[in-house]
């Protein structure tokens, strides 16, 4: 699955020793990264390595950052805005107007990305009924469950066909079809040529469908390779354990049994 | 989605913007998502409480619809002041319009402040191909929407007055002055919150919202007193004559063309009218330029308030080694000490879950920077009024302290004002679906929530207010204001309850923040009529009977209170 870039091909992202602090904290220490068209890039990590913060500057959402961010060959520090034209985000399942009915929001959201009312409205009309939400469509999406909340959340990013994608755990919520489903729709935007950037917790989905795993660590890149290249770099094992393993975090039973002992526990003075 | 009116109207400039660089269809389409989500009933997370459908939620919209009134019966009692205009227009329309700016300005930062402020869509907004230009304008257009129907019945009675006193010309010229006023005040407002955000970083940023909504809440009350006792004296003195100083106040500014059309003519009374146009029509077309940079700023400050999530960034964390949460024994163990604030609550409330809910309430109204960005200017405002009165007092006699009478004590009444202003506040929270956690303890009835949500609002805000300025009272007036002091706590402490008892009951911290005031002024106004009402019953015992008088009423209103408090939640 992992495809090496071609040669002609232009990267769509490029980071240049991207550094971000907030105050003293360092949050992001210098990430230096190339992504091609056709790739699936897993961004792994764990809480607070800076995965959200080095999506939300490629998405001109923080400012204030060292290094050279260029996004389909667009310099951010440019001040340029033509870039996410060709972009769709999913953000986390929170960051919707839930006040609105899925074709409101769809049309709304077409509607910035410069499409027409009536094709936004109609292209989100057909890929709703392909994931089987014909009947709540004109419903408010406050009424809808988590998984259904994330389809709106993935067809609002994809209306206006980008050619890159960012996502934020984009499978959250979903059921096992609609995982299956999605996953295939990601192999397939690739084939298209899309670029796929989403970051994750959710390690054996990371391993399935991911061409290209970056792993962060302190603001910084520990790992960057196929699944199979991190194997051979590492010991055995799933990811997860890779995982661990380069993050150097070794102790989890021990902390899961401490926990357990001290839920068991009755305060006292 | 609907098609809204001042969406048709808006279309009418449709070339204009978009030949000023502004992405029309991007703007018509967030205005529109905006006003359809207002007029949308807000989710009902709480008919999980077994209550139903709450009947109360009503969409913001109509919410706001239909506390306007309030400024039509409010305008009512400016009538009066047009009838001075007749004879003298300088004066009248001066007195008018800088209550309307009193009025007005006070709105702005109390309501449309979040508005200009909001970064709850930076994500949705931020992500999306929209100029910061355009985000902006919708910004502005949004708030300007609210605030015309605001200004709109403020206005319409003294607009119909003017017409048969002063002629269409007048009708005119006040009407365009109208839009000439709002944008002076918008552009000011923005313009000094762009400062802020500009000059300020970090987590000083936020405080500095905060303080500069107190320092906008005391200039604009002291530019009106200052200002209007200025003209009061100056004018009434039959000494017409225009001052140079005038140039200074916007109030007179928006008089002078009245004088104009009234047949006198004067080159500084040409200065003012030419102001009146030149300086709101240029701060707000600075204040246009400015959108896309201050758009930026509002992001800015969004990131400080992301950074907290950051791990180990919150600052209120205390060491585990402290040494004094090592000398509190229980403290300790969680890496806390315990305030003076905690044990104020351990002790009102000896129920452990009330001192929990009391504790969280308290910590909301500290991080919900919505809340204190509509409170703030009310605190301000209570805090200033009580000195008003001994202050206009004083002036007559010379600024003497000593020859204060000791009933001046009984302005402590207006510190009051901020208690229903919290209440009005309590139901919201920037983040609503929290609220599940109420329902998924088991036996906690709603009214522990609200009681819990006002006793740490009264605790936070009232108490430490209330206290400052009985000191100063204490000070000034010596031992003889000790009986209205006492008189007024207890006054004050029964009229919280009453407050609360007579607003409508609902869960504190689970709905949205409502654009404008959400529907609460004309409790606000029902709320201010009985503090009247207790201060007049005060001044009664005062005038009847004096000192004593006052001390055995202090002596009645003490237990009440204590009733009150115990049985008045049930």
């Amino acid at each position: 699955m992992n495809s090496p870039p071609a040669p002609n091909l232009e990267p769509v992202i490029r980071l240049r020793d991207l550094r971000k602090n907030y105050g003293s904290k360092i949050v992001l220490k210098g990430i230096d990264l190339e992504v091609y068209p056709g790739q699936i890039i897993g961004y792994i990590g764990p809480n607070g390595a800076g995965k959200s913060t080095t999506q939300k500057l490629m998405l001109g959402l923080e400012q204030d950052y060292s290094g050279t961010i260029e996004v389909l060959g667009y310099d951010l520090a440019a001040g340029s805005h033509d870039y996410k034209m060709r972009i769709g985000y999913v953000p986390e399942t929170t960051e919707i107007y839930d006040m609105l009915t899925a074709r409101e929001y769809l049309s709304f959201s077409g509607q910035l990305y410069g499409l027409k009312q009536e094709d936004a409205e109609y292209k989100a009309a057909q890929l709703m009924r392909i994931f089987g939400m014909e009947e709540v469509f004109d419903k408010r999406i406050d009424s809808y469950s988590k998984g259904m909340r994330q389809k709106v959340m993935l067809t609002a990013s994809v209306l206006h066909n980008p050619d890159v994608l960012f996502l934020d755990e984009p499978l959250s919520g979903l059921d096992a079809s609609s995982v299956a489903v999605v996953k295939d729709v990601f192999s397939l935007l690739a084939a298209q040529g899309k670029a796929i950037f989403y970051s994750s917790h959710i390690m054996d989905v990371v391993e399935k469908i991911s061409s290209r795993i970056i792993l962060l660590h302190e603001g910084q890149i520990a790992a960057d390779g196929s699944f199979a290249e991190l194997k051979e770099r590492g010991a055995e094992g799933s990811l997860e354990q890779i995982f661990n393993q380069m993050t150097g975090f070794t102790e989890h039973g021990a902390i899961a049994e401490q926990f357990c002992r001290t839920v068991q526990e009755d305060y006292n003075q | 989605m609907n098609d809204f009116a001042a969406l048709r109207l808006l279309d009418r400039f449709r070339g204009r913007l978009a030949a000023s660089g502004y992405d029309y269809a991007a703007l018509r389409v967030i205005l529109q998502a905006k006003l359809t989500m207002d007029g949308r009933r807000p989710s009902g997370l709480m008919q999980s409480f077994g209550k139903g459908a709450d009947p109360d939620s009503v969409s913001t919209r109509s919410l706001y619809f239909s506390s306007l009134w309030i400024y039509t019966v409010l305008s009512a009692f400016m009538l009066p002041i047009l009838f001075i205009g007749t004879r003298n227009p300088m004066l009248g329309m001066s007195l008018l319009i800088s209550a309307q700016i009193f009025l007005i300005a006070s709105l702005v930062m109390s309501d449309f402040a979040a508005v200009m402020l909001d970064t709850r869509d930076r994500a949705i907004l931020g992500s999306k191909p929209v100029l910061p230009k355009t985000a902006g304008l919708a910004r502005l257009l949004y708030a300007a929407h609210y605030m015309f129907w605001v200004v709109a019945s403020m206005t319409a009675l003294p607009l119909i007055v003017l017409l048969f006193l002063h002629g269409p010309l007048a009708f005119l010229v006040y009407f365009a002055e109208l839009f000439l006023l709002s944008a002076l005040i918008l552009s000011v407002a923005g313009g000094i919150y762009y400062i802020i955000l500009r000059r300020w970083d970090g987590s000083k940023l936020k405080d500095m919202i905060n303080y500069a909504q107190i320092a906008l809440a005391i200039s604009v009350f002291s530019g009106y007193h200052i200002g209007s006792r200025l003209i009061n004296f100056n004018l009434l003195e039959q000494s017409l004559e225009p001052q140079w100083w005038w140039a200074l106040l916007p109030p007179l500014w928006f008089a002078a063309p009245f004088e104009l059309i009234a047949g006198r003519t004067d080159v500084l009374l040409y200065t003012l009218a030419a102001l009146a146009i030149t300086v709101p029509v240029l701060s707000f077309l600075l204040y246009v330029r400015l959108l896309p940079a201050f758009e930026r700023a509002v992001h800015k400050l969004a990131e400080k308030e992301g950074e907290s999530k950051q791990p180990g960034m919150t600052s209120e964390r205390t060491h585990k080694d402290s040494p004094v949460a090592r000398a509190i024994g229980a403290a300790a163990k969680t890496g806390r000490r315990i305030t003076v604030r905690e044990r104020l609550i351990g002790l009102l409330f000896p129920d452990f879950k009330d001192r929990a809910l009391v504790q969280f309430a308290y910590t909301m109204f500290g991080r919900e920077r919505e809340f204190k960005l509509k409170t703030y200017p009310a605190l301000a405002y209570s805090v200033l009024f009580p000195f008003l009165m001994p202050l206009l007092e004083l002036k007559d006699e010379g600024f003497r302290l000593g020859s204060l009478a000791p009933s001046m004590g009984m302005s402590l009444y207006f510190v009051g004002m901020c208690i229903p202003a919290l209440i009005a506040l309590l139901p919201y929270s920037s983040r609503p679906t929290g609220a599940w956690i109420y329902s998924v303890v088991s036996g906690l009835q709603i009214t522990r929530i609200q009681r819990a949500g006002l006793a740490a609002g009264l605790l936070k805000f009232f108490l430490p207010l209330f206290t400052v300025t009985a000191i100063g009272f204490l000070v000034i007036l010596q031992a003889e204001g000790l009986p209205y002091l006492a008189a007024v706590t207890f006054s004050l402490s029964i009229y919280a309850v009453i407050c609360y008892r007579t607003f409508p009951k609902s869960i504190p911290f689970a709905e949205p923040y409502p654009t404008g005031n959400g529907g609460k002024v004309g409790y606000t106004f029902l709320h201010m009529f009985i503090l009247v009402a207790l201060f007049g019953i005060h001044f009664l015992v005062h005038s009847l009977a004096g000192a004593t008088g006052v001390w055995i009423y202090a002596g009645v209103l003490a237990p009440l209170s204590y009733f009150v408090w115990k049985y008045g939640f049930k």
